[in-house]
């Protein structure tokens, strides 16, 4: 029953690194030459060891922009354009809600696994 | 003797409930960590399969008298005093766009009967403990 716990901090510590991705796209909306962050998860335990649990498969750095014409930019490149990051405020919102509410989902079977371990403790006193 | 108190009245079937509770608890723990992660498929093994197995084992043991005898079915394998799930991918639920077949709210709601059901079958575990222990008190 250890190993569920395990797996449920497998869960926990991807959903983190999935939520601190959004954190440092909408930090940086705004920041020229910022390439979004894209993390995506794949089955089994980090130490590769178990096939239960997931882990972060790559945490990719994303080569689309939103060029603005602005020469003037100490930022422009050559082409006389301001490359800002593609990215979309509400798509990121909608993406931590749900990596929260998987954290959350996380926690609940981390509390569930807790309790049936405390329940089979009292077995013996 | 110490194999006959442990298969005393229903305590192999409580063992074997909270053995496939904590297992089937495991599985469910693996949907909800890989809830986001492309190709998932939900896997688990149906609580009916398991009290059907334990219906026919108790049948078997008031027809016939002696230990509990469980007959292995399609997911799940009892052996050497163990219960094994041998889990299928679900194919209920409704496929996303990237593989996932996810749905939170079936799996809290198994993350939860899971939980009631061992407390249960170790609250009675205990209780049933606790009566042989006064029948052991009791005797001369």
């Amino acid at each position: 029953m250890y190993g569920a716990f395990n797996i449920s901090g497998s869960g926990l510590q991807a959903q983190r690194v999935r939520l601190d991705a959004v954190s440092a796209n909408l930090a940086n909306q705004d920041t020229p030459e910022f390439q979004k962050i894209a993390v995506e998860f794949a089955q089994g335990d980090p130490s590769g060891d178990n096939p239960l649990g997931v882990q972060v498969a790559s945490v990719n750095r994303l080569d689309s922009f939103n060029p603005v014409f602005s020469p003037d930019n100490p930022m422009a490149r050559e082409d006389g354009y301001v490359y800002y990051p593609s990215v979309n405020y509400t798509e990121e919102m909608v993406d931590a809600i749900e990596a929260l509410r998987a954290y959350e989902a996380n926690i609940q079977a981390v509390e569930a696994t807790r309790s049936m371990i405390d329940s089979a403790l009292r077995m013996i006193g | 003797m110490s194999n006959g108190v442990d298969n005393w009245g229903s305590l192999p079937y409580l063992e074997r409930m909270m053995q496939f509770s904590s297992a089937r608890g495991t599985m469910l723990n693996d949907s909800i960590a890989n809830i986001d992660t492309p190709g998932y498929r939900h896997r688990d093994v149906s609580p009916e399969e398991f009290q059907a197995a334990m219906r026919d084992a108790m049948a078997h043991t008031q027809r016939r008298g002696g230990e509990a005898h469980f007959k292995n079915t399609d997911s799940l394998r009892f052996q050497d005093g163990r219960v094994e799930l041998r889990p299928e991918a679900s194919s209920d639920n409704l496929l996303f766009h990237d593989g996932n077949d996810r749905s939170l709210e079936q799996l809290m709601q198994g993350l939860s009967e899971n939980f009631l059901a061992f407390r249960y079958a170790a609250e009675l575990f205990r209780n049933t403990h606790q009566v042989l222990n006064s029948a052991i008190q009791l005797r001369p």
